[in-house]
């Protein structure tokens, strides 16, 4: 047999080096991969339990004898910090940057107010008008509210308020 | 003496062949199973960062010539393609052909952005009042919203 059998053996050994070494970096990069994508995971979930908004109070303000006025809600993060400058405004249905003025904050922590006006509002009796504040991980805080009064006096009234998060599947 | 060292010879090549021959078979599996790990990987993580959400008032869906206008934001970790092709959108458990669809801005949805799907009216039946819509990216994730219309 001579040295046959130990080349055989050398070159299978390199073989099994080699593709044990494959195997290896290919489990690393998939295990990191997984763990950042795990963390991205979590991070979405955990933000999405977490956040709340609330209406804490409203406030409006018209000129005399005019047909429109300007609503402004206070909304009080109860929840993890989120970020107002991602929100979106959708206000009876329409997605809306004219009417409506959010905060221009980088972040809302938690026990933080925000203001968020709706302009030019017609003062309609018992219409109800709708905004939704969508923040930026889906979720969003709903406030419907109406005028009670004629087209020159009267007052809104809010009607209710909801933090609500779309279901899946 | 000459026909031992031959015969040694032989057997040396022969079983050098033979062990180079399983180590490039080890070597192909072993490259095809890293291979099938890493983009099994990828597929894995990028359903773990994808995510959307259908963010519409759903007691107020506008209409704009003719079509509900649905919107959608990234909520995820990814860049979201979005083109009618890489959506199945649903209304009420039927499929709505994809050429009956149009997306604003069509392309990509980057994380945060909100994008709008137009649905002819015609797919939804204006005789019931609530309604579900299912949007179904490429990798599987979806996300649903139970409207009402009228």
């Amino acid at each position: 047999m001579g040295v046959s059998g130990p080349a055989a053996f050398a070159v299978l050994l390199i073989a099994v080096t080699v593709s044990f070494g494959m195997l290896y970096a290919s489990g690393e990069t998939l295990y990191s991969m997984m763990k950042e994508a795990g963390s991205d995971y979590n991070e979405m979930v955990v933000k999405v339990r977490t956040s709340h908004l609330e209406l804490v109070n409203y406030s409006y303000s018209t000129l005399p004898n005019a047909t429109v006025y300007d609503m402004t809600f206070a909304i009080l993060n109860a929840g993890s910090t989120l970020s107002p400058n991602e929100w979106g405004y959708i206000y009876d249905g329409m997605m809306d940057s004219t009417s409506v003025v959010g905060p221009s904050s980088e972040y809302l922590l938690p026990g933080e107010t925000a203001q968020v006006s709706v302009i030019n509002v017609p003062k309609v009796n018992g219409t109800a008008h709708s905004l939704v504040i969508s923040t930026e991980i889906g979720c969003g805080l709903k406030i419907k509210w109406e005028w009670l009064g004629n087209a020159t006096d009267g007052a809104p009234r809010v009607i209710g308020s909801a933090w609500y998060c779309p279901g899946e599947g | 003496m000459a026909s031992s060292v031959a015969s040694e010879l032989i057997l040396f090549i022969i079983s050098l062949l033979a062990a180079g021959m399983v180590a490039g078979a080890l070597y192909l599996v072993t490259q095809e199973l890293s291979d099938g790990l890493l983009s099994r990987g990828a597929v894995v993580s990028s359903e773990m960062k994808t995510s959307f959400e259908i963010i519409n008032d759903p007691e107020n869906i506008p209409v704009v010539n003719d079509s509900y206008v649905f919107y959608v934001r990234n909520t995820g970790k990814t860049v979201l393609t979005f083109v009618p092709g890489s959506f199945v959108v649903m209304v009420d458990g039927l499929v709505v052909p994809p050429s009956n669809l149009r997306f604003s801005p069509t392309g990509t949805l980057t994380p945060y952005q909100i994008g709008e799907v137009y649905l002819p009216v015609s797919f939804v039946n204006s005789s019931v009042e609530y309604h579900k819509i299912t949007l179904i990216c490429d990798n599987g994730k979806r996300a649903s919203m139970i409207f009402r219309v009228g």
